[in-house]
């Protein structure tokens, strides 16, 4: 099991002590039978937890004698989102193509996140192309065979 | 108790039934294989295509998943030291330096074999537990119903029985039962955090969550595995299916003491919500290493450990589904995933549903057993198999899987901004990831959260402060209390002792 770095720990409290700090004064104007779950969660659980986090972040920062900022995060794990150049360019390719189905439809924005997957992973052109419309014809199928209804976009 | 499972297996042989088994089973085996895809990550794929199934034809292709991806979590780990998951570690730390000696066929002979007798004392214990689970969850009330839910999550939260971090795992737990709240209160129906968007007032949709949670990250992390790949097209994985049985029995005659132990740890270990597999799996590692008269050859490489892990977490397997089944409460990712399945099918599992449908209670049961058969009949050609499997360019696999969860996802709800919903739960999913806050947890605070605060505030409105005074719930809120209690003490202190530790203040100065 990898250990956060103290810094991972001053990160994810500030983040419950936001979520927490948020959640509160969101349910602090609901009627008491209904915000009081969410209330008691964001107010005596999720921000406490902020603060204990933090707290230990410091700690850590303080007393360790050299804190662990690049070792157990970067040893290589298979379970995790490596955020290397590639994986950014996957997820902001993959988020263009999915805002994208809406006005380019579901066919034509998967068939250019293949086009531009190809290219991040540097596959041959032609395999990519013909990769593309073998994508899109068995998509455009599944579709019709199954009736679904998928935005059509630019194709309507 | 038992009746309904005549029915079920005439409902299990139908060829249609049988075939989603086989087609979970064979899923199961690529998901498991394929380093850095877990078994749940498919679930989560194909969950929405489940809707409009026959609610136990879908859970059946979904625990054919879960089980040989199960199994198959340590096939990666074996052959190029990346599981599949994380019960695939024990396995893959003493099987891949097996694999390095040249004892490759052993190993994976060992593994299936072992899975396949741990998934038969599993099924065993499954059967004799799911009853005796439903006579103690008919004792229940609305408020031991919210606070047996709570026991699940502070279990999970605190790692009180495993080693996970506190903190980061209530944390997780907290985040999920905050998306829970998200939409209509369940009692009152008053809208909260989403007054402006009709669309969610019904709150987050199970679907947008699972894939969310489990598909989208998948596809970034697909991004990075390439070099994993490398190592197994070059291997050659054919060996004597004849020879490597003979080992097998050879070393289950040795050691037949040691292999029914760890299953039945395996499956005690698995019925209780928040272990599973994965505590199953190094249960039953050391419970081979303290049997063991080798004990040298830990840490080394040795078939032993590999036996009593693989026995055990596919033991576990049948029984994490034992309190969904007779509670209606997922313990696991895996069984939240089979809960959404009943879910979407309108099926409510618990109690009742033995009471109404025990056939559909004893098909699922049943149909984990055919799993075992299923992956033993797959598993040995499929290892030959795997080094295809391995040669798909994660360049066409991403785009393919964002088509299939984005159909999935509109599929689920008809409605185009759940594919936005869920590509953004997703890439929070990512961030939490790195901060190290277990999905798993999310997932099922955001399942069980409407279950505990309708129950909880119904008992409540009922009953007052009084309620939670019986015997049945008094007890429940005790021993959350020491749960959570023993949880911070045996994770949280020893972390800050350390931190406080001389040794760590001697290096400062």
């Amino acid at each position: 099991m990898m250990r956060p770095t103290p810094y991972a720990d001053l990160l994810t409290g500030a983040f419950a002590l936001a979520l927490g700090a948020t959640g509160t004064v969101i349910t602090l104007g609901y009627p008491s039978t209904s915000g009081g779950f969410p209330f008691a969660l964001s107010a005596y659980m999720v921000a406490p937890i902020g603060v204990l986090l933090l707290f230990k972040g410091v700690l850590r920062l303080a007393l360790e004698a050299r804190p662990n900022t690049d070792g157990d995060e970067d040893s290589e794990d298979a379970q995790h989102v490596q955020f290397t150049p590639v994986t950014l360019a996957v997820i902001a390719a993959v988020t263009l193509a999915t805002f994208a189905i809406g006005w380019l439809g579901f066919i034509i924005s998967t068939g250019l996140l293949a086009l531009v997957t190809g290219r991040i992973f540097r596959t041959r052109l032609w395999v990519t192309l013909v990769y593309v419309a073998a994508q899109s014809a068995v998509l455009w199928a599944f579709l019709r065979f199954f009736s679904v209804q998928m935005p059509e976009g630019l194709l309507m | 108790m038992y009746t309904g499972i005549g029915d079920a297996l005439l409902i299990l042989l139908s060829p249609m039934n049988l075939s989603w088994i086989a087609l979970g089973t064979l899923l199961g085996l690529i998901a498991g294989t394929l380093p850095g895809v877990s078994g749940v990550s498919m679930m989560a794929l194909l969950l929405p295509f489940t809707f409009g199934m026959e609610p136990e034809t879908s859970v059946l292709m979904l625990i054919g998943i879960y089980a040989a991806s199960t199994y198959s979590s340590s096939t990666g780990g074996i052959l190029y030291n990346i599981p599949g998951g994380a019960a695939g570690v024990p396995t893959t730390m003493e099987g891949y330096k097996l694999s390095m000696k040249g004892r490759t066929g052993e190993v994976l002979s060992t593994d299936i074999y072992a899975s396949f007798i741990g998934s038969t004392i599993g099924f065993v214990c499954a059967v004799v537990l799911t009853p005796l689970f439903i006579t103690f969850a008919t004792l229940f009330g609305t408020a031991e119903r919210g606070l047996f839910a709570l026991l699940a999550l502070a279990l999970v939260g605190t790692g009180a029985l495993s080693r996970a971090d506190p903190l980061r795992g209530l944390l997780a737990v907290g985040i999920g039962l905050l998306v829970g709240t998200v939409g209509m209160q369940p009692n009152t129906g008053f809208v909260r955090f989403v007054e402006g968007y009709p669309q969610l007032w019904d709150g987050f949709h199970l679907v947008w969550i699972i894939v969310g949670l489990y598909a989208i990250p998948q596809i970034f992390r697909l991004a990075t595995l390439e070099k994993y790949f490398h190592a197994v097209r070059e291997m050659d994985l054919h060996y004597g299916f004849g020879e490597e049985f003979r080992r097998f029995l050879s070393l289950f005659r040795r050691n037949r003491g040691m292999i029914i132990r760890t299953g039945l740890i395996g499956s005690i270990v698995g019925a209780l919500p928040g272990l599973g597999t994965v505590a199953s799996s190094w249960l039953g590692y050391q419970e081979a290493y303290r049997s063991s008269k080798a004990k040298e050859e830990f840490g080394n490489g040795s078939i032993e450990a590999v036996a009593g892990a693989e026995t055990a977490n596919n033991a576990a397997v049948p029984n994490t589904i034992v309190p969904l089944l007779s509670l209606g409460i997922p313990g696991s990712a895996a069984s939240a995933l089979i809960l959404g399945a009943f879910l979407l099918a309108g099926v409510q599992p618990g109690p009742q549903m033995m009471a109404v449908n025990p056939e559909k209670v004893w098909t699922i049961l049943l149909g984990l057993f055919f799993t075992g058969v299923f992956f033993v009949i797959f598993g040995l050609p499929f290892h030959r198999v795997a080094i295809y499997v391995t040669k798909v360019k994660p360049a066409f696999l991403i785009p393919a899987i964002v088509a299939f969860s984005a159909i999935g996802t509109f599929l689920a709800t008809g409605f185009e901004e759940g594919i936005y919903i869920t590509l953004g739960i997703g890439l929070v999913a990512v961030l939490l990831e790195r901060m190290y806050l277990p999905v798993a947890n999310v997932l099922l605070g955001a399942i069980l959260g409407p279950t505990i605060e309708k129950e909880l505030l119904l008992a409540y409105q009922i009953g007052g402060v009084g309620r939670f005074m019986q015997p049945g719930a008094a007890s429940l809120v005790l021993i959350i209390a020491a749960i959570l209690l023993w949880g911070l003490y045996k994770n949280l202190l020893p972390s800050l002792v350390e931190i406080w530790s001389p040794k760590s203040s001697q290096r400062v100065s």
